[in-house]
């Protein structure tokens, strides 16, 4: 009977630790991102794989608040829109192609945020229809062209937004008021939270705190 | 009497919970999202005067990007005055823009007294 009990205890023990070392592998390596230290970012116009013409825009207007209130500067996207547009580029793609040795000449950021926009629009079940927004994004050292780091996030109008993790905690009446009241465009709210999920130094595997902020330099976030 | 004193409590703790933000928001990043859908610079311009009040009036500071977007707009419907002063004002409040903002500025031929 005690060597039943004990078999069991074994291998719940090993069961438990094969799990927790599972959750251990998936936390993002912080060492390149530590080294560059950057304060500063440059958003590049994200790429789009939706069909919506609106997902741009909507995932470029919602990065300013969760990488500033992450303690980072960030290059307001209307003025950077408009000296790629001067300069005859429109389209994310050649923006994206462009050298970062270019890039540090205009703008001298620290660090350059590749973004992907992969879902955006509405998604049908057969019990409702939600706003999705799915993104990526991976942030390179403009100095040495190191990748320092890579996440990914997304959101839907149809979730609780009961998270209080994200940037969405603090704004986040704003965001329910407008998903509410604004069926027929809920991008730009589900964008928000998308973001916030993906740029907010508090989300697990988001960037570190920046210089701007008080818990920048604390270990890990 | 006491379920008041606690709702006021309560209602205290959120709302200092709410105004741990760095910076004042309003709803500034809807409308960057405005301007990208070509909505009307002057109603723009309105709007952001006017969170520029309401962030005055809660002594918080205004985001990164606000000075220079509000600057842009005005550039768009022909002040240019405001327009330099604006970008001036972003690029001491965070220097960290002061490379693009002397590029852009230089690209516009304005001229601009550096500090």
């Amino acid at each position: 009977m005690l060597k039943l009990i004990n078999k069991f205890k074994f291998i719940f023990m090993l069961i438990f630790s094969i799990a927790l070392s599972g959750c251990e592998a998936a936390k993002f390596d912080y060492t390149a991102f530590k080294a560059s230290k950057p304060s500063s970012i440059l958003v590049l116009p994200p790429l789009n794989e939706s069909v919506d013409v609106n997902a741009s825009s909507a995932v470029y207007s919602s990065v300013i608040a969760p990488l500033s209130e992450s303690g980072y500067y960030v290059f307001p996207p209307t003025l950077v829109m408009e000296t790629f547009k001067q300069n005859g580029l429109t389209e994310a793609r050649p923006i994206h192609d462009i050298s970062l040795s270019k890039l540090n000449e205009i703008f001298g950021a620290d660090a350059v945020l590749y973004m992907n926009i992969k879902k955006f629009g509405q998604s049908y079940s057969i019990i409702t229809s939600a706003n999705v927004v799915s993104l990526e994004a991976y942030l390179i050292d403009a100095k040495t062209g190191t990748e320092i780091w890579r996440g990914q996030a997304a959101a839907s109008s149809d979730e609780n937004s009961n998270n209080n993790m994200g940037l969405a905690g603090l704004l986040v009446s704003a965001v329910i008021k407008q998903v509410v009241g604004q069926i027929f465009d809920a991008g730009f709210p589900t964008s928000k939270v998308a973001n916030s999920r993906l740029l907010f130094a508090k989300t697990p595997n988001s960037l570190l705190y920046g210089p701007r902020h008080e818990k920048f330099g604390t270990n890990g976030q | 009497m006491f379920r008041l004193s606690f709702f006021a409590l309560l209602f205290a703790i959120l709302a200092g919970c709410q105004s741990q933000t760095l910076y004042y928001w309003g709803n500034y990043e809807e409308q960057t999202y405005d301007y990208f859908k070509d909505k009307p610079i002057s109603e723009l311009i309105e709007k952001l005067e006017e969170l520029k009040e309401e962030a005055s009036a809660q002594e918080k500071p205004l985001p990164p990007t606000f000075y220079a977007h509000l600057g842009l707009l005005y550039e768009k419907s022909g002040n240019t005055n405001k327009f330099k002063e604006l970008l001036i004002e972003e690029k001491k409040k965070f220097p960290e823009s002061a490379v693009f903002f002397e590029m852009f500025l230089k690209e516009r031929n304005a001229n601009v007294k550096t500090n």
